[in-house]
Formats: C-alpha cells, structure tokens, sequence
C-alpha cells in the first residue's frame, strides 16, 4: 500500500543503518510502522491521560522497553497488521540505548534507538529487522490508562521481501550495529 | 515511501449545510512534536500522591478566529485574531469519535465540537484544534513523570493545527447566527 504525500502531512518515518566494522550493510532503510505502533501513537493524540494513582509502585511504556531483533525470513512482507517476525532470532543485544533529538528549529524530531550485538552473537542470515516498543493498547478514545505497564511489541519492521534491504550474514569476528531512527517531519 | 502519514481533514456545517467539506489542515510543532516526546516516554513513579502524564484529549478545545491573510506556519502557537477572549470561544459541546485501523492500517479521531445558534458570530478565516502537546520528553533524561506531590504533566493545550483562508484551505464564511454551527474535525494516522 502506498500512499501520495502531500505537504499539509505529517511523515512518521524510520530509517534503519547496519553497520558490522566499517562496513555499512544497509543504509537508511525505509521501516514500516504496523499497526500496534499506530495505535500507539493514536492513544497520544486521542487518550486522556496515563496514571499512576498507586502508592510506591513505577509503570513502564514505550521507550522503557524499546529494543531489536533480527529475523531471518526473506519471502514475507510487512503488512499494517504484522505483529512480530517471521522467524526471530531471540538473541537480544548485547546493549540498546536510545537518544532523542529535538530539533525544532528544522522542524524534525528525531529519536534514534542503538542496538549492538557482540561479535558471534548472531551468525546466521539476517532477513528481517524488528523494532519494538513499549506500545499502549487500547481504543485511544479520551481513556484513562491507570495503573498499568505496557509489554514490548512490534512497532516497525524492515524486510529483504518487501525490498527494503538485502540479506547479510554478519561477520562472527565482529560486532553488529543496528542504528534505527524514528522521525517526525512536515 | 514507507513513511506514515498524520492527515487532519475539517468539515463544517451550518444547520444541515456543508460549507467546508475535508479540507486539509497544517500542523504546527506542537503537532509533530508532541508525537516523538511521547513515544519517549518511558515511566510513572509516584511515592504517595498521583502522577500521570496527559495526552492530547485531555482539556482539548477547538476555536475560530477571522483573520484571512496569515498562512500557518510551523512555529504558530495561536489563532492570529480568535473570535472572543484569546484563546478564543469555547464550544457549547464536544465530543470525541474513534475509528479503528485494524482492518485497513487507518486509525482516526474525530474531535467535534458545535457552537449553538448565536453564541459565536463573525466572519470566519481560520480555525484551530487544541490538544494536549508534550514539547520536553525529547530533552534526554526528563523522559518520565516522578514525584513526590500530586503531577500532572503536559496537561496545557495549545494550537495542534490550524485552517486558515490565508492558506487557500477553505473560503471565509460569515457564521449564520440563527442556526448552529459544527466542526468535525479529523485527525488519521496511516499505514504506507
């Protein structure tokens, strides 16, 4: 599916670098936001509040659990309602961070997310890359979320089926970067 | 393109007459910004009183102003010349409607909001949608709400986009003040 821009849109988009040593494996992937990473960001605009009314408790969303992982399937495309990886490699990185970068005066916010893997960590092929979120759920129509920590889910995916890059092997000798920002731009 | 696509689309009727039919509204930087200090969000800690974090329809409101030669721009926090005290007339009613996107990658609110015969008049040349905007959960390390007393953070509205003649979006329209005037106006984020 694709759709024209126009310049009264918003673009939500994400873009995916791997890079193994010095060499850039994928550069600037264009990801696919699914639909639990819509909705997510729907409950920002439509939702009411997220409360925490309790007494000495902390709840987790969104960036808390924000982290990657790779697959390896090459023949099935990101479709809005794909809710995880085709075939995950359940190894997590070995260190995720994330940064955000407020940029108002290009109007363009980023938040760019950092994965690295240690060397032989993941040798097999890589066809598929996943980000996922701490996403809220729920109908966002003005709800109170209370009281609650939300799970790490799919938020955006990039696949060798849908174009987006071309299969690698990572070099077991090396570790495996995988830099993913999210953008917001008009 | 992959990228997906935030489209605001305004419709207003007067009585039972369309005057202005999907047309497209400009977001400024609260609008865009707010979506990625959200998603930067990470926690509530709260010790004994209650914290939360507001999203956008917590006190959102809509206005009209009749200024019709200042386009929007990114940076506007404001209607140029609102109808009433600034920010402007609050409407009678409003009212929220949610469309799921889970069967088509869509997914749409609809804030309406109606003004009852005679309680707004003038000729209208721009109209903004207020929402609850978040502008510092990019700053690193203030991604979260704690405390220790009652917190309600990013609880303040402000201009979220806004339809202006100056822009071409609509025709300016004098509001019939013997019948009553409504504004839906939808917000959708989709799939690509």
């Amino acid at each position: 599916m694709t759709r024209e821009f126009e310049d009264t849109d918003v673009r939500i988009g994400g873009r995916v670098t791997v890079q193994q040593g010095d060499d850039i494996l994928v550069d600037h992937a264009e990801n696919h936001i699914v639909n639990l990473g819509l909705n997510n960001l729907m409950i920002f605009l439509a939702g009411s509040r997220w409360t925490n009314a309790l007494v000495s408790n902390t709840f987790y969303s969104n960036r808390y659990y924000a982290t990657m992982n790779c697959g390896s399937d090459t023949t099935h495309g990101t479709t809005y309602a794909t809710t995880d990886l085709t075939n995950k490699i359940s190894t997590a990185p070995s260190i995720m961070s994330s940064t955000a970068v407020n940029a108002q005066t290009t109007t363009r916010w980023v938040i760019q997310y950092i994965a690295m893997w240690n060397p032989g960590l993941i040798t097999s092929q890589v066809g598929e890359i996943a980000l996922y979120n701490g996403n809220f759920t729920g109908p966002p129509l003005r709800w109170d979320y209370v009281n609650t920590s939300y799970s790490a889910t799919l938020f955006s995916r990039v696949s060798v089926a849908d174009g987006d890059f071309v299969a690698f092997t990572p070099n077991a000798a090396q570790s495996l970067t995988i830099t993913w920002e999210i953008g917001v731009n008009q | 393109m992959s990228d997906a696509l935030m489209t605001g689309l305004v419709t207003v009727k007067q009585g039972d007459v369309v005057i202005i039919d999907n047309a497209k509204n400009h977001f400024t930087n609260y609008g865009m910004e707010t979506l990625l200090c959200d998603l930067n969000i990470s926690y509530l800690s709260v010790i004994s009183h209650v914290i939360c974090t507001c999203f956008g329809s917590y006190s959102w409101s809509m206005y009209l102003g009749t200024n019709t030669t200042v386009g929007t721009t990114p940076t506007m926090t404001a209607l140029n010349s609102p109808i009433g005290t600034t920010p402007g007339t609050v409407p009678t009613t409003a009212n929220e409607s949610f469309i799921s996107g889970a069967t088509n990658g869509t997914w749409a609110t609809v804030w309406s909001a109606m003004w009852t015969q005679g309680s707004i008049s003038g000729t209208v040349g721009e109209m903004a949608l207020y929402l609850c905007y978040n502008t510092t959960g990019t700053a690193n390390g203030a991604a979260y709400v704690s405390g220790s007393s009652d917190t309600f953070a990013n609880s303040t509205a402000g201009m979220y986009s806004r339809l202006s003649v100056a822009d071409g979006d609509f025709n300016a329209f004098a509001i019939n003040t013997t019948q009553p005037l409504t504004v839906d106006w939808k917000i959708q984020i989709a799939y690509s």
